[in-house]
């Protein structure tokens, strides 16, 4: 996908999520209008409540951006944070966080984000936080790498010669240079997230509130939509969730790209 | 690092960090009954009656409702306001019941409280009871007796160290059902490996031979493989699951959907292949990435310019170079398979583990997801030291001094 597809791909959703906030996606169930199979009316079809597919899977997108935004920030301010703490001061904040960082690591994503989920009682909140909880540790990994080694560059010497506190050095000096870095690691985040809030809410602990993809798919896979020939939902759902990765995705591979170089085939 | 997680679970799950560990494993809409069963479960309270007390409100119709508010048990009437507020510190139950007798016999119109109870239950601390019910609402209706239990309470630290020593000797408790959840796990796990094991070493093989020669040719065939796994990893497994499950069903017949019953190895089929066609992408992503690193050293550029073939090269010199990351992939990726799929085993209603625990999340179990979570991280932690080990055993480079590294 060209940058400017992936751009555009992503301002179409912001628009769906202002409009579906707005509440222009809603409508009211009507059970005589169920399973109502695609016209120009609904393109999509109708649900077992007689609501507009597309209009649900449109409305999905507030959710999915919420929690991709949300989730990610929490990933990558945490990850950032903790990152530059561990590695320019070193020591014992840096052995604390390796430790803690370790711990999160050392249980199962998607266990953890379960759990978190449940403790959490689910909900657009829960799904932020666990998702975000869970998700800092590459964050922060990767950063504290890149910090100890822009620690002896020149410029921060220069920086600490000048008299300039760690503070200012890690928000003048250190974030502009780790900015490309935290740029992918917020894409990557938000990607997990919005597949994350899907299974989540497939699972019965994350969205319960207003229309979600994750949603969609469990009332899909509940009444058996393929198994009486009706993919419009399945596939409706499936292309919107895809079509956001995918312009995220590709916005991340272009930022990854800048900072590696191409490679030659071998044969 | 494994009595660190279960401490952090243990405070997560059961200090109260996030609400009432008890509401979280009783579910919102328990009885006060449920509750107060909840925390006897979870060792929040020892010695644990379930009917310590009946209580039965005579008199005009009315509903009043007891609750725990500050550690005093609080009466309110029917508009919330508060009718009278009972110590529970330092009194004996038979204190509160005759403070709760006098309090609806005080109300206009006057009632009154029949109590069912043995007399040495009266004699325990009415700490108890606000112990047992927690944040429960219980309420008092003309012909609706309610039961109050009573329990002695634990503190937070005696808590955690009983849990330690309890994971310490595997015992996991019983889950909701009243199973032994180490003897579920292993029984349940077992079948999730039996079609997680093979898919994912087939889904390895495959992944690997098809990266080593994107990497090696790249090409049209290159772009198209990336091109889909890109596609194929952006489509949620939510929704790719159901379509391969009826194409390799219902469509082309190659596989029965019936319930678990021998013979098993169709049933274990299906899931292995839906897993392979689901997870094969993102590998075939990882490994590609890595020959492609490790194609560009120098020294497989030397073997290029020396004039050996392709096949030499991807085979006699790429693939055995990539060996040590790969299967340090492959280490610390086995011990999940345990845990199996989530999605699979609920699609073909396989009872595995991993239908176990979303049967415990829809059931708020919170000590069969303990266990669990616990378990899968020992596993990890073995499988990354073996990793390691391993790692260092292919790659001499791994095992060079520090010193001499540099």
């Amino acid at each position: 996908m060209s940058r400017r597809l992936a751009l555009a791909a992503l301002a179409a959703y912001a628009l769906c999520a202002v409009v579906a906030a707005a509440g222009a996606f809603v409508s009211a169930p009507d059970l005589a209008a169920a399973w109502a199979p695609p016209s120009a009316g609904n393109w999509l079809g109708t649900d077992q409540l007689g609501r507009d597919v597309l209009a649900q899977a449109l409305a999905g997108a507030r959710v999915a951006l919420l929690v991709g935004l949300l989730a990610g920030g929490i990933a990558t301010v945490l990850g950032a944070a903790l990152g530059i703490c561990a590695g320019w001061n070193g020591g014992l904040a840096d052995r604390a966080i390796f430790a803690a960082s370790a711990l999160v690591s050392a249980v199962p994503g998607v266990l953890l984000v379960l759990v978190l989920g449940f403790l959490f009682g689910g909900g657009t909140l829960g799904v932020f936080l666990a998702v975000g909880l869970c998700s800092w540790v590459g964050t922060s990994r990767l950063v504290r790498a890149e910090t100890l080694r822009l620690r002896g560059a020149d410029f921060v010497v220069a920086a600490r010669a000048g008299g300039a506190g760690g503070g200012r050095i890690a928000l003048r000096h250190l974030l502009p240079n780790l900015a490309p870095l935290l740029g992918v690691q917020f894409a990557l985040a938000f990607v997990f997230a919005v597949k994350a809030e899907i299974v989540l809410t497939f699972l019965g602990v994350g969205v319960v509130e207003g229309p979600s993809w994750g949603r969609m798919l469990a009332d899909a896979w509940g009444f058996g939509d393929l198994d009486h020939g009706r993919w419009t939902r399945l596939a409706g759902v499936s292309a919107a969730a895809a079509g956001l990765v995918l312009a995220v995705q590709s916005l991340a591979d272009r930022l990854r790209d800048r900072a590696a170089p191409g490679s030659a085939p071998l044969a | 690092m494994l009595a660190c997680a279960a401490v952090l679970l243990f405070l997560l799950l059961e200090s109260g960090v996030a609400g009432d560990p008890a509401r979280a494993e009783a579910g919102p809409r328990a009885t006060p009954a449920e509750l107060a069963a909840a925390r006897a479960r979870l060792g929040m309270v020892k010695d644990f009656l379930p009917d310590a007390l009946r209580l039965e409100l005579a008199g005009p119709p009315r509903r009043l409702n007891l609750r725990v508010e500050d550690g005093d048990l609080v009466l309110r009437d029917a508009l919330d306001a508060e009718q009278a507020r009972l110590p529970l510190r330092g009194e004996s139950l038979q204190f509160a019941v005759t403070r709760m007798r006098a309090a609806i016999e005080g109300l206009d119109p006057p009632g009154a409280l029949v109590v069912q109870a043995e007399a040495a239950v009266l004699d325990l601390p009415a700490s108890g009871l606000g112990a047992a019910l927690g944040d429960a609402r219980v309420d008092l209706e003309p012909g609706f007796p309610a039961t109050l239990a009573w329990g002695r309470p634990v503190p937070l630290p005696q808590r955690v160290g009983a849990r330690l020593a309890a994971v310490a000797r595997l015992d996991f408790g019983l889950d909701r059902a009243g199973r032994p959840i180490l003897g579920e796990i292993a029984r349940r796990g077992a079948r999730s490996l039996a079609y997680a094991l093979p898919a994912f070493l087939a889904t390895t093989a495959l992944a690997f031979a098809l990266a080593l020669w994107c990497a090696a040719r790249r090409g049209w065939l290159d772009r198209a493989l990336m091109t889909a796994s890109a596609v194929v990893m952006s489509v949620s497994a939510i929704a790719l699951v159901p379509l391969i499950r009826r194409a390799l069903t219902a469509d082309l017949g190659l596989f029965p959907l019936r319930p678990w019953s021998p013979p098993y190895a169709p049933l274990l089929a299906l899931p292995a292949l839906t897993w392979l066609l689901i997870a094969l992408w993102p590998e075939l992503r990882l490994y590609r990435t890595l020959a492609v690193e490790e194609s560009e050293r120098p020294w497989l550029r030397a073997a290029r310019a020396r004039g050996l073939p392709p096949r030499r090269l991807l085979w006699g010199h790429l693939a055995p170079n990539l060996a040590a990351p790969v299967l340090a992939h492959v280490a610390v990726t086995l011990p999940y398979l345990f845990l199996g799929s989530l999605l699979l085993e609920r699609a073909y209603d396989l009872p595995g583990l991993g239908e176990y625990l979303t049967d415990a999340l829809a059931a708020h179990d919170a000590r069969a997801l303990e266990a669990a979570t616990l378990i899968a991280a020992a596993a990890f932690l073995v499988a990354h030291a073996l990793a390691g080990a391993l790692a260092a055993a292919l790659d001499p480079r791994l095992r060079a001094p520090a010193s001499e590294a540099a």
